[in-house]
């Protein structure tokens, strides 16, 4: 992959970044309803892994740190996927969220886990290499290729893929869904007013979320395609 | 009562942080700047201090058996260090000479000849059967040519200051061992500043300044303590950014990107040359003449005005040119170097102290007081106080949190979890950890870890008690939240 290709999925995460920067500092500075900080957070540290890993930052022990806490990430999810969330509902909606961010979880866990195996080990000795900015492109993630791809890893490495191509295009569905539907359904699962209007709000927000996670799902499978 | 009295217990120190008024706390987080900043402070110096308290307890205890490592040093090592004092010294090729003889597989690398009347000069060579980065020393009688004893070196430390000093910084257990010392390192500051911050910005209407520097020696029970932690901690506040920022330049990660830094902003400490124009090498100079050579070059160096206890270095390549460096670290620091061709005896490169980058300078002091050698035994007792100073905080903090716990049993709740920080504190706060963790990577990542514990752990029970469940009216805290 051309470096060229490496400045996109910096400015694609870096813009995800951003976006779940600012949705962290709202929720720590003061919870809206339904929303899970472990969410925001996540894709906050995915985003600025994905941008560490297309530029090849990162020393030796980077990969074994970003398996453990992805991978923590991904056995919470699950977890609340299984127990129908941990927040407010326990409805299927819930339930979907978290196998999504599970799934999220889960592949993002791979994708640094099965670097070696797809070829690319820029982790085992490459410490510092990203600082060098005069360098050429080949310390680079989806340059650098050391060994022959084990077909297997490949196949693994598509089958994510193409799950998280998916849910983008389930995400990109929900969000084009018409908003006054969403807020009205959102509306009518609480009665006390107040909440309501909270609740109202939540769902307006939820909304514009679905746009950014499927931004998320697609960059996912797009470095994932790098890779192999 | 304020909502920072409340926070911290107010005067009689009874209160607590989860007391504070919520509609306060709000408010100030509706708002967004950085009045919020406080609960996010506490919540940080709380986790750091719990969870990193123990390897700042470590690194202090073994600082303060470093403090008196050089009396200890002397002690043990009384013999090879000390002579009696002789009528005549013997030539320092001489010297040389009888150490490579006691030592003919070494391969020479430093000679430091006798200064003081009744010490002796110390040959050093590197070995093949030593540890990595440990060389052996000869010391050799300048009197008589005795050799007084061959000792396992670090540096300028003998066995015992080595000893300590490895403790100190790895806990003798190798590289692992070395994130222990920056995990240390890498959150006293962090620790100090945000204690400064916690401290300072209460609210006193009265005798302000005493109240920030001296304990409250009326108040009882956590107030008590909490006043002696926090003031015992501003008096220490310099030395403890001093020891945290020289500690952080030998670690493991973070001192790789000091370095950097460092050779960036043209900071480094300068060192001579060694490279020779091509028509000047020579074939180099072989074990027999090395003494010879060390001698005269000395005499080289003294008539350019070096002064003072010495190393005399050969090039670590045949053909290069020798250095003559002062190695006097306590005040006033001379470490001028001068560079000399061995053949022509010309001084090739010199490089003055005097003239060494502020930066560098202050590096070099900073270095040399942290390790107890600027000021001598006032510096050491200065580092004394500070590690019993370290050593007190960690224990009173552990004794507040202790004293916090609920009376039903259980551990203490997250100190400042009950007040909301703002938007603009949290958004501070996590770009700031984002950019200093990139440079620190150990505090980076734990503070990773932190925010891991306090999302997955804290939350979920948070979430639970503060959100109403389907159905349920009756709790309507979740109304008076800000939406993002």
């Amino acid at each position: 992959m051309p470096g060229s290709l490496a400045v996109v999925f910096s400015v694609l995460f870096g813009l995800t970044a951003v976006y779940y920067l600012l949705r962290c500092a709202a929720l720590w500075s003061g919870p809206m309803p339904g929303q899970d900080r472990a969410v925001e957070l996540a894709h906050l540290l995915m985003s600025l892994a994905m941008i560490a890993m297309a530029w090849a930052w990162g020393g030796p022990g980077a990969r074994w740190l970003l398996v453990a806490v992805f991978g923590l990430f991904a056995a919470v999810f699950l977890a609340r996927a299984a127990s129908g969330g941990a927040a407010v509902s326990t409805d299927r909606t819930t339930r979907m969220m978290f196998s999504y961010h599970a799934v999220a979880m889960a592949a993002m866990t791979w994708m640094v886990a099965a670097m070696p195996l797809l070829g690319h080990d820029h982790f085992a000795d490459s410490s510092g290499v990203g600082h060098h900015h005069g360098g050429s492109g080949d310390a680079r993630v989806v340059v650098g290729s050391v060994a022959a791809a084990q077909f297997w890893a490949v196949v693994v490495t598509v089958v994510f893929a193409v799950v998280l191509a998916a849910c983008a295009v389930a995400w990109v569905v929900a969000a084009a869904r018409p908003r006054a539907a969403v807020v009205v359904r959102a509306g009518s699962a609480m009665t006390e007013a107040s909440t309501e209007t909270a609740l109202t709000r939540h769902a307006v927000q939820d909304h514009r979320g679905s746009w950014w996670h499927a931004l998320m799902s697609v960059g996912m499978a797009g470095m994932l395609l790098a890779m192999v | 009562m304020t909502l920072q009295d409340t926070e911290l217990g107010g005067p009689s120190g009874t209160g607590s942080d989860e007391d504070a008024d919520p509609r306060e706390s709000q408010a100030r987080a509706r708002r967004g700047d950085l009045t919020g900043l406080r609960p996010l402070l506490l919540r940080l110096h709380f986790y750091a201090g719990v969870f990193v308290g123990p390897f700042v307890l470590i690194a202090a205890v073994t600082g303060l058996l470093y403090t008196v490592s050089p009396q200890l040093e002397h002690s043990v090592h009384a013999h090879e260090l000390t002579v009696p004092v002789g009528a005549q010294r013997i030539p320092l090729a001489e010297q040389v000479s009888i150490a490579q003889q006691a030592l003919p597989e070494g391969t020479l690398t430093e000679v430091r000849p006798a200064l003081e009347p009744d010490s002796t000069t110390r040959v050093t060579f590197d070995t093949p059967d030593v540890a990595p980065d440990y060389q052996r020393t000869v010391f050799v009688d300048p009197y008589s040519g005795e050799i007084r004893g061959t000792l396992e070196t670090f540096g300028e430390w003998l066995p015992v200051r080595a000893w300590i000093d490895e403790l100190h910084r790895t806990l003798h257990l190798g590289n692992l061992g070395r994130v222990y010392s920056e995990l240390a390192a890498s959150w006293l500051w962090v620790l100090a500043l945000s204690g400064l911050v916690i401290w300072t910005v209460r609210r006193r209407r009265k005798r302000r300044v005493r109240r920030v520097l001296l304990p409250e020696v009326r108040s009882r029970g956590r107030g008590r303590l909490r006043s002696w932690h926090a003031a015992v901690g501003m008096w220490a506040l310099g030395g403890l950014l001093l020891l945290s920022a020289t500690g952080l330049t030998w670690s493991q990660f973070a001192g790789a990107n000091v370095t950097q830094l460092r050779a960036a902003l043209q900071w480094s400490t300068p060192a001579v040359s060694t490279e020779l124009p091509a028509a000047a090498r020579s074939g180099g100079t072989s074990g027999a003449d090395q003494g010879d050579t060390a001698e005269r070059l000395l005499g080289i160096a003294r008539d350019s005005g070096m002064g003072g206890p010495v190393a005399i270095r050969p090039p670590e390549e045949k053909g290069g040119a020798w250095v003559v460096q002062q190695v006097q670290r306590h005040w006033p620091t001379q470490q001028d170097a001068v560079a000399i061709d061995p053949a022509s005896g010309t001084i090739v490169e010199q490089i003055r102290f005097a003239d060494w980058p502020l930066a560098a300078k202050l590096a070099r002091w900073g270095v040399d007081t942290h390790m107890g050698l600027l000021f001598g035994v006032v510096n050491q007792i200065m580092l004394v106080a500070l590690a019993l100073a370290l050593i007190c905080m960690v224990v009173w903090g552990y004794r507040m949190w202790w004293l916090r716990r609920p009376t039903q049993g259980g551990l203490a709740t997250t100190l400042g979890s009950g007040t909301r920080p703002s938007r603009g504190a949290v958004l501070t706060v996590a770009l700031l950890a984002l950019a200093v963790g990139m440079f620190l990577p150990v505090l980076g990542v734990s503070v990773l870890a932190f925010l891991l514990l306090d999302t997955l752990l804290l939350t979920p029970r948070r979430i639970h008690r503060e959100l109403p469940a389907p159905g349920d009216t009756t709790k309507t805290k979740v109304n008076d939240q800000p939406s993002s």
